[in-house]
């Protein structure tokens, strides 16, 4: 994909997202100028969106000389650091930190090019151990209790 | 209170040891984030907030003031001994940073560096000390108009200094101003947008989603590169100390970075980075050896460095004195002083004497422990350098997750974070700036507030708005700013056209 069609995408994402904000903004009070409702702002940002992303889309199409856009590079790492994180987020309300923690340590440590499961999973262990003293001990976080509801 | 009985009185708060442990804990934390790759100042001090929920809101602000202007100073150690700038105010010295460090003068280009950085923090705390009450002052007499304006300014002038297409960086306004409208309204308390999930009646918080653009979007970023390892020049410390020429090439440059820098640091925008950009051009037009610049000239080092931090320390201007936030760290200073509860605004000087002064003063001694730090112990820092990258980014990525979920107990903030990490990096493939966005979303509260209360002051006729003189003034400087640049190239045009072939 090259960047032109890629910001295309993008402002016609964001033109979505302007007109969806003045939809959904014109389902609110809107008041009087004198005494304005809490729809005002949004409807004028939400406006405002719209102009801004056209004029991108705009940008994006003369554009001289698009440059490549470029997601190929590296892809498979990211989509696992990516997924990495989103297992950890929907693991930690369900089993608590501990576990979740330390399987994405040891995902981001092998993302990251350190060798050998058994140093990786040692180094896990140790920087899963100093966030559980730093935020539970010393900053009296309190993490979600395992419910074992898998 | 005085400017000089308020340094007086700061200095006894900065003194105490809570806050000078909190100090030092802030530039230590600070040197280390701008000397590793990877998470960035404003990453840092929102991974740090909650931290400091066990000081008290002087000790907060000192921490976290610490680690803006102390990655300032590690910022460029990397850029010296690798070529590769800590952070983007250090871009310019990699040129003749590296330069140096390449023919041996390693030493003097980090010592130069370490005190101009030192000259300009203390500049910038005279000019805080004094400026800051002023404007304070100044700013009692402003309504919500003149807010609303001052808001309006910031994000004008921010959308022409990123560097990024006009349109794009209006966008990136709008979108974050759009997420700030998620949540209760701040007038009504009616709840906007929260699709009947609990956890956005309070709103879109500032702190996952700056965590996700300036932490999570960088470790993709990271992730996405070649993973190499640096291998810094060495350096000792008996060869730190510059040679007599060096010296008196490196005094001018200082003193013109730190006043340039503090001006600069009082605009909207990514003003440590102009300012060095600044700084350097003018180093360049009145040497008398433009030709050595780029290839180890000291002035390409002790001008822009004392710029960045001369800038670092005049942006706590408009958040300490207006409440206004400026620059992705302010923001993050002013959720830091919301979250401790202290209210913001021109009163806040005269209402918790003890932040203001506590800070300003705290400046003084985090300087000096600066230049403490960064000299005789650079080898040390040096040496993190050399900390394979696997541990920072692993580090990295868990403290940025339990941090955000640390700050509000909210499964959804870390969502939040994540989404706005993957965003943020595609923004930036996208040539978006996310600096702008997180500002955005930091003044929109401030900017719906002072539009809806202007609008109930003024019955509706939204013009007598435009008639107050300070209102004017600010729309007007706004609207110059964003015309700038093509009345700039207008005249160009039209002074080449008028040149005989």
């Amino acid at each position: 994909m090259n960047a032109r069609t890629a910001g295309q995408i993008a402002a016609g994402l964001f033109l979505v997202i302007g007109g969806g904000q003045v939809y959904l903004a014109l389902g609110l009070p809107r008041g009087t100028l004198a005494e304005p409702g809490p729809a005002v702002f949004p409807l004028l940002v939400g406006a405002a969106t719209c102009v801004a992303s056209l004029c991108c889309l705009v940008l994006a199409s003369v554009e001289a000389e698009p440059a490549r856009f470029d997601v190929r590079a590296n892809a498979p790492r990211l989509a696992v650091l990516v997924a990495a994180f989103v297992a950890f987020i929907a693991l930690l309300p369900r089993i608590g930190f501990i576990v979740p923690a330390l399987m994405l340590e040891m995902v981001v440590l092998q993302a990251f090019g350190m060798r050998g499961a058994w140093r990786r999973a040692a180094a896990a262990v140790v920087i899963t151990a100093a966030a559980v003293v730093l935020f539970e001990v010393l900053l009296d976080v309190r993490f979600p209790t395992p419910s074992w509801s898998l | 209170m005085s400017s000089i009985d308020g340094i007086v009185f700061g200095f006894s708060v900065a003194l105490q040891w809570q806050n000078l442990f909190a100090c030092f804990a802030g530039v230590l934390i600070g040197t280390i984030v701008g000397v590793l790759p990877g998470i960035g100042p404003v990453g840092a001090m929102a991974l740090l907030l909650p931290a400091t929920f066990a000081l008290t809101p002087a000790g907060a602000l000192i921490m976290l003031a610490g680690i803006y202007y102390g990655s300032m100073y590690g910022g460029s150690t990397t850029a010296i001994l690798l070529k590769i700038p800590g952070e983007v105010s250090s871009v310019i010295t990699t040129l003749d940073g590296y330069e140096m460090a390449r023919r041996g003068r390693a030493g003097p280009a980090l010592f130069v560096a370490a005190l101009g950085s030192f000259v300009a923090g203390t500049i910038g705390v005279v000019g805080l000390a004094f400026l800051g009450p002023l404007l304070s002052r100044a700013a009692l007499t402003f309504g919500p108009p003149e807010f609303f304006a001052l808001c309006l300014l910031g994000l004008m002038v921010l959308s022409r200094l990123t560097g990024s297409p006009l349109p794009r960086a209006f966008l990136m306004v709008t979108v974050g101003l759009a997420l700030s409208t998620v949540g209760m309204e701040p007038m009504s308390g009616s709840s906007r947008f929260t699709f009947g999930f609990l956890d956005l009646a309070q709103g879109i918080d500032l702190v996952p989603v700056a965590m996700g653009m300036f932490g999570v979007a960088e470790l993709l970023k990271m992730a996405e590169g070649a993973l190499v390892q640096a291998k810094p020049i060495s350096v000792r410390l008996r060869e730190l100390l510059p040679s007599k020429e060096e010296w008196r090439r490196s005094v001018w440059p200082i003193g013109r970075g730190s006043l340039m820098g503090f001006l600069f640091g009082l605009v909207p925008g990514p003003t440590a980075m102009i300012a060095t950009f600044t700084s350097y051009a003018v180093e360049r037009k009145l040497s008398s050896h433009p030709e050595q610049f780029g290839k180890g000239a000291i002035e390409g080092v002790a001008g822009p460095e004392a710029a960045n931090n001369g800038a670092a320390q005049g942006a706590f201007i408009p958040l300490l004195t207006l409440g206004i936030p400026f620059a992705p760290a302010s923001a993050m200073l002013l959720a830091a002083l919301l979250i401790h509860g202290v209210k913001t605004g021109p009163l806040m000087i005269a209402n918790n004497p003890e932040v203001f002064w506590g800070v300003v003063s705290s400046m003084y001694v985090g300087n000096l422990m600066l230049l403490v730090l960064n000299l005789p112990l650079i080898g040390v820092f040096v040496s993190l350098l050399r900390l394979p990258l696997y541990f920072i980014a692993s580090i990295v990525a868990l403290f940025c997750l339990v941090g955000t979920y640390a700050i509000g107990n909210s499964i959804m903030d870390v969502w939040v974070l994540l989404l706005s990490g993957v965003a943020g990096y595609l923004l930036r493939k996208l040539r978006f700036e996310p600096a702008i966005l997180v500002l955005a979303l930091a003044l929109g509260p401030i900017l719906e507030r002072s539009f809806i209360q202007s609008l109930y002051l003024v019955q509706g006729d939204w013009l007598q708005i435009l008639q107050r003189p300070i209102t004017a003034a600010m729309l007007v400087a706004g609207l110059a700013a964003l015309a700038a640049p093509a009345l700039f190239r207008l005249g160009r045009r039209m002074v080449a056209q008028g040149r005989p072939a």
